[in-house]
């Protein structure tokens, strides 16, 4: 009789084709009794299906540009002790998905700031990530995060909630803060974000509003800087 | 397969680094698009391997395997990006960007009726995978989908092989329920691969 605990490898055995009769028949009978190891089984055939897609070539261009900006960042480094990769890779991804992207800064590096609040639309009770990229000069062993929600903003899966707070740990360099935001109403509102340690204060507020129309786009992606405030 | 690198007198450091990095760099950035699920994110994370190894680059010349230590970065990193939400109340619906599995499965050859059942599926995982951790993409990624053996696993995660197949199971088991909430049913076909 199979059980849980040496189902792993039977079912990667089972999907080679390495199984005897009887073990395969065991296995199959295991499955038809087994919610957890039934879907273990469908995630393995999926995911072997999809090890026939073939991955994407690097584009012709990309191994010239890796190895330049490998040069570079660490020139970069040794000459200012500050990593800035992620925040390309994060500004990158953040508008290639079409995503809100905001910067909250503790760094020295980011001169540009600017003060003006973002405003977004999203469609009355759609969720959309909204990201905010929290960019930390040093690991940050007990940052503080509070997330505060007003008027029709909420948070998917804290809904009823106007508050959430937690602590955590920031790497050095930007780090990524996706808030999964919901619309449920069409009062608008907003969503303030604060990061908190012994040597650090910011805040940054984006204003949401609501719109009745499906699928609602926001506005053009941009990205805010946002400077220190000392209280909301 | 570990590429060769084979180093000249007189080559400058980012000529060494291209030499090492080179027999490596299309594995690399398969690994990291198969755990990421798309070509920009790959290329970030394949960059910032790069970043990382090059100051390591007289240690990574005296190493007989150095695939092994750049997948071992590419994981650490993958991983690390998100350590921050291991601890917090709040996390992500999804700690991706929009993927383009569908769209890799739509260049393909395969035929009309094949291609429509793969892409349908293609996206399906998509919508799934956003919803693992970053430990269990990179898993099943590594594992399930690049093919890469327990013992390699093991010594691209630090995670001993017992840790290892029971961290596979609970991720497949997890995978599989996602799959399961997608609105297409999926029939389980207890048989070989491709019966």
């Amino acid at each position: 009789m199979a059980d849980c605990k040496t189902m792993s490898e039977s079912l990667e055995a089972l999907a080679d084709g390495l199984l005897g009769p009887a073990e395969g028949a065991a296995v199959k009978e295991h499955l038809t009794v087994c919610d957890s190891c039934a879907s273990a089984w469908q995630a393995l055939e999926t995911l072997q299906a999809h090890r026939s897609t073939p991955a994407p070539a690097p584009r012709p261009e990309l191994f010239s540009e890796i190895l330049r900006a490998a040069t570079e960042a660490n020139s970069i480094e040794r000459e200012s002790g500050v990593s800035r990769f992620w925040l390309g890779a994060g500004l990158g991804g953040a508008i290639a998905a079409g995503i809100v992207f905001a910067l909250l800064s503790f760094s020295p590096i980011l001169q540009e700031r600017t003060l003006s609040t973002p405003q977004l639309t999203i469609a009355l009770n759609e969720t959309r990530d909204v990201n905010v990229a929290i960019d930390s000069p040093q690991d940050l062993r007990d940052a503080q995060i509070r997330v505060v929600l007003t008027g029709a903003v909420a948070l998917a899966g804290f809904e009823g909630q106007s508050e959430v707070r937690w602590s955590t740990h920031l790497d050095r360099g930007v780090n990524m803060l996706s808030l999964p935001v919901t619309m449920q109403g069409l009062d608008g509102g907003r969503l303030l974000v604060e990061v908190d340690d012994e040597d650090h204060h910011e805040i940054f507020v984006v204003e949401l509003q609501s719109s009745a129309e499906a699928g609602a786009s926001m506005r053009p992606q941009e990205t805010y800087t946002e400077g220190s405030e000392s209280q909301v | 397969m570990e590429g060769s690198t084979v180093i000249r007198r007189g080559q400058s450091t980012a000529e060494r680094f291209e030499a090492l990095i080179h027999p490596h760099f299309d594995a690399l950035h398969r690994s990291a698009y198969r755990l990421t699920g798309n070509v920009h994110d790959a290329e970030d994370l394949v960059q910032e391997v790069c970043v990382r190894a090059y100051p390591k680059l007289s240690e990574l010349e005296r190493l007989d395997r150095p695939r092994s230590w750049l997948l071992r970065v590419l994981y650490r990193i993958f991983v690390d990006i998100t350590r921050s939400w291991e601890h917090s109340r709040v996390r992500p619906l999804s700690t991706m960007e929009e993927g383009d599995w569908g769209m890799a499965m739509a260049s393909s050859d395969l035929g009309p009726e094949d291609l429509a059942d793969g892409k349908q599926i293609e996206e399906r995982l998509e919508r799934a995978w956003r919803h693992l951790t970053r430990e269990q993409q990179a898993l099943l990624g590594l594992h399930d989908v690049e093919g890469y053996s327990l013992a390699e696993l093991q010594d691209i995660t630090g995670l001993r092989i017992g840790t290892l197949k029971s961290q596979l199971h609970r991720a497949r088991v997890r995978l599989g329920k996602l799959l399961q909430r997608e609105s297409v049913p999926v029939t389980l076909v207890l048989g070989g691969r491709g019966n």
